[in-house]
């Protein structure tokens, strides 16, 4: 079974598990302590392989790659204006940022662009889960790095260290830290 | 679209959230750099990486696994509150800026090639 078939599998059985299931566990604290157990495992084969050089170029490579981020995402909210209004650029600049971008536009704009913004970055953090393994072969790992946006860091980052091996630690890091900052501003550039 | 806002209300919230984003950031660096340390440890002392290699990856498709199934049961709640027809727009569009974004790094590395 390929590994995008089993996230997905795995995606859907836990929509349904906290759909009908009542459980109350802290997921979103389970969810960090994973992730940071998951970035020391990369870690160590980042210390294994990577030279000080490479976090150079990385961290120009990073900026790339942010850079096509932040335009893709302003064409597709151009795109989507005349059916959205200007909520479509601001949920969108939001770059996979779902906590961020929800919290934000709610406070701004009401509910509903709230609502906007974080189903349109959480769609994109989860199409990344399943784009990043499928279109690996495709697509260079630049591209899987600017698709994934703001959780290049976080959740998708496995992912792509899975696709695009350890040289591509630092630029994906390198992304997700800059949008940290660049998000907010440019988000609220566009309310 | 109004591009300019008032800095003076918007500065102290985008402060605080970059605040709470900062410790997050900070646990990642921590966590990766730790593991980097381990790495730089073992390769100066010569221990193969394949040693640990097996064991390592099996640990880390397994929490991918439970991750995803973990962001599943927290996404369940927020997706049976929403109007249909706008949850999927707004999907589309946050789909279709991922695929923009992927795009755009196409180009401008086809445009850098043609250009050497």
């Amino acid at each position: 079974m390929k590994f995008q078939y089993k996230i997905l599998a795995t995606f859907v059985f836990g929509l349904l598990f906290g759909k009908f299931v009542k459980f109350n566990t802290n997921a979103q604290s389970s969810i960090e302590l994973l992730l940071f157990f998951m970035l020391f495992l990369i870690g160590i084969e980042g210390g294994y392989s990577i030279s000080l050089r490479d976090i150079k170029g990385g961290l120009e490579k990073g900026f790339a790659t942010l850079i096509c981020s932040i335009l893709g995402s302003i064409v597709a909210g151009i795109a989507f204006y005349p059916i959205m209004g200007k909520v479509s650029l601001a949920s969108a600049i939001g770059l996979g940022w779902y906590s961020f971008s929800g919290s934000f536009l709610t406070s701004q704009l009401g509910g509903q662009a709230g609502f906007i913004g974080f189903i349109t970055n959480l769609s994109r953090e989860l199409f990344g889960m399943i784009a990043i393994p499928t279109f690996s072969k495709k697509l260079k790992c630049g591209s899987l790095i600017s698709l994934a946006g703001s959780p290049s860091s976080d959740t998708l980052f496995p992912f792509i260290y899975k696709e695009c091996g350890s040289s591509y630690i630092i630029p994906s890091i390198a992304q997700g830290m800059m949008t940290a900052f660049v998000v907010p501003l440019l988000t609220a550039a566009f309310v | 679209m109004k591009i300019i806002f008032n800095y003076k209300e918007f500065s102290p919230m985008i402060g605080m959230i970059i605040m709470n984003n900062a410790a997050f950031v900070s646990a990642i660096l921590f966590s990766v750099g730790l593991g980097m340390l381990i790495g730089v440890y073992l390769k100066r002392n010569g221990i193969p990486f394949e040693r640990i290699k097996k064991p390592a990856s099996f640990a880390f498709e397994a929490t991918i696994l439970i991750l995803v199934f973990l962001i599943g049961t927290e996404s369940s709640g927020e997706l049976g509150s929403m109007g249909i027809l706008l949850g999927v727009l707004s999907a589309f569009l946050g789909i279709f800026a991922a695929l923009m974004s992927a795009l755009t790094w196409e180009i401008i590395a086809k445009v850098r090639r043609r250009g050497k």
